[in-house]
């Protein structure tokens, strides 16, 4: 069989935010930085302004003291990190920490955990201009992979910016539909660009449909 | 059988990670606050036979295919088309499904009840809220057969790698669009919106939007309102609900999939994996396979079986025979247009309290979770959610 991966958290965005929410009720194992304001999948509207779907997941592995490396990341609607460090504990790293981390930057001599965070995906999602560089990756395909993603992250927030605007539960601004908060939108006209494609399949039928999976 | 008591997750997290319908409409909570107890020897015993199923589902949809058992599967001649096509192209391959299975546990044979093969639910629960009461509970999150949501992941990274357009590594990135009806309600919703995160992870762009607000043409492919085109659509709508209520669209999709302008998720060959009339084709090819009960389109004489429909859903429309054709239990519902199938009755596992479990083992390239539904009877859409542990 094929069990629970361990440190699951740095599987999907949402161990990562699962866990901090668990955290915050003071009984998981995995932790040592203490969480406040933790966002919730449903509440995407608070301070944060441009680009608040995107994230990226983040794992930082301590291969000396103060020496780090990516060990792997990807984008994701949630931003964490969580670090490997070399006595084998894992440090679990939520958003707020890592702007005043990355700006430790100037400080760090080397390879340490600001300057890497900065140079990675993550500091290219939150605006750090960090000159690229492999070397702060474990291997050359997670540089590779890298550059692809900072390419979709790219995309995904052009068409974000595109979006933006629209109201109708299109990319709303909560991840999850919220029951409290009825996705709206009504019916959409043809607009250009759709040609001669249909639209509306099923909005005749009303609400005769019960959950279907 | 074994259960452990957890302590429940508060709802308060159960909703901030999308996770609202915790409660069940009968006052109970819906996820059970005991974890089934399984060995390493009962949970390789389903992962192996999720994997043997699957190689005995394909067999048999070569042979419906081969042989034109439509009409035996409840098949319309309007869906034959895209079902062959997605057969017979390897870049539209199936995304997830969950078997149903009985037994597994107090020494009872594993049994398969069926195969829901194109619109699964228990998505959610099963990668996600299981191993949140693992985590809340301080208990190992290793101990659990739960890798559905790296599977998931790992079947999207696998699409891509299959498709002729997005196979290398400076191939532009696929976009998908994830949808499901307007009305569905939020349990449809969040398990869409979940898979689309998922997809996002895996490295596609991806956009969500109803059923309802899709744009579909035979040239211009699956659009959004503002015409940008999708290489995929993910929809928790089944194929045979589209072929009933919108005929129109599906002949529409059979265009967009003949003109190459879109992969749909999962392919419409999945279909013939959820017929439960495929339970017959299935004993017919693998008679008296132990992994297998006996189903026939004809009432089972003299033994206890359950009649149900080939495409009835969440326990609906189902009878319980007892071995003199008495009904001993019968759930109604929706699906009486559809043709009945006779399934002979397999033993589940019951604890103390009398009720019986179900295990859910989901296949996502290979068999990668397991969950239970319990209940004192059939099994239907509100029976409770069980979790397990691996002891």
């Amino acid at each position: 069989m094929k069990k629970n991966t361990t440190g699951k958290v740095i599987i999907g965005g949402i161990f990562f935010l699962a866990n901090s929410l668990i955290i915050g009720c003071d009984s998981a194992d995995d932790t040592v930085v203490p969480q406040d304001g933790t966002r919730s999948y449903a509440d995407g509207a608070g301070g944060r302004t441009a680009h608040q779907q995107s994230g990226v997941m983040t794992t930082v592995e301590e291969i000396a003291p103060n020496d780090f490396r990516i060990e792997k990341e990807f984008p994701s609607k949630t931003t964490g990190v969580v670090v490997k460090h070399l006595d084998g504990t894992k440090e679990v790293i939520p958003e707020e920490k890592l702007p005043a981390m990355m700006n430790q930057e100037k400080n760090e001599k080397g390879m340490g955990l600001g300057s890497v965070l900065a140079a990675g995906l993550v500091g290219y999602m939150m605006g750090k201009n960090s000159a690229l560089s492999p070397y702060v990756y474990k291997d050359e395909n997670l540089y590779k992979q890298s550059l692809m993603n900072r390419q979709l992250l790219y995309q995904k927030q052009e068409e974000e910016d595109k979006r933006r605007g629209y109201t109708g539960g299109y990319w709303s601004s909560g991840r999850y539909y919220n029951p409290s908060r009825p996705a709206g939108g009504g019916q959409q006209v043809g607009q250009a660009g759709t040609g001669t494609a249909k639209t509306g399949f099923f909005s005749r039928m009303g609400s005769s449909f019960r959950s279907l999976s | 059988m074994k259960t452990i008591p957890v302590k429940p997750v508060p709802d308060e997290i159960y909703e901030k990670v999308g996770f609202y319908w915790y409660a069940s409409p009968r006052d109970k909570s819906y996820v059970a606050d005991e974890l089934v107890v399984v060995s390493e020897a009962e949970g390789d015993a389903y992962y192996q036979a999720a994997n043997e199923l699957y190689d005995m589902y394909v067999k048999a949809g070569q042979h419906v295919i081969d042989q034109k058992l439509y009409p035996l599967l409840d098949i319309p001649q309007s869906l034959v088309e895209m079902i062959e096509m997605s057969w017979e192209d390897d870049s539209q391959f199936h995304l997830l499904g969950r078997f149903d299975l009985a037994g597994g546990l107090d020494g009872l044979p594993i049994s398969l009840i069926e195969f829901n093969a194109d619109t699964p639910s228990l998505i959610f629960e099963t990668a996600l809220i299981q191993w949140l009461i693992l985590k809340h509970n301080k208990m190992k999150e290793e101990n659990q057969f739960n890798n559905l949501y790296e599977a998931i992941k790992e079947n999207f990274g696998r699409l891509k790698a299959q498709h002729p357009l997005f196979g290398k590594a400076d191939d532009r990135i696929p976009h998908a669009l994830f949808s499901c009806l307007e009305d569905a309600g939020e349990e449809d919703e969040n398990t869409v919106r979940l898979i689309e995160e998922i997809a996002y992870e895996a490295g596609f762009i991806t956009g969500f939007d109803y059923v309802e607000n899709v744009f579909f043409g035979a040239e211009e492919g699956i659009m959004d309102k503002e015409g940008n085109a999708f290489d995929y659509w993910f929809k928790l709508l089944p194929y045979e609900h589209i072929c009933v209520y919108e005929p129109e669209l599906a002949a529409l999709l059979t265009e967009i999939i003949r003109n190459r302008r879109c992969i749909l998720l999962n392919p419409p060959y999945t279909l013939l994996f959820q017929s439960k009339a495929i339970l017959k084709v299935l004993w017919d090819l693998f008679p008296n396979h132990p992994l297998l009960l006996e189903t026939d389109t004809n009432y089972l004489i003299g033994k206890k079986c359950v009649e149900k429909r080939t495409f009835s859903r969440e326990g609906d429309n189902i009878r319980v025979f007892d071995a003199e054709r008495n009904v001993i239990d019968a759930r109604h519902g929706e699906y009486a247009m559809y043709g009945k199938i006779y399934q002979a009755w397999a033993d589940l596992p019951q604890d103390t309290e009398g009720r019986l479990y179900q295990a859910g083992v989901f296949f996502s390239y290979e068999a990668c979770g397991l969950g239970f539904r319990r209940e004192k009877g059939i099994i239907h859409n509100q029976s409770q959610f069980a979790g397990h542990y691996v002891e």
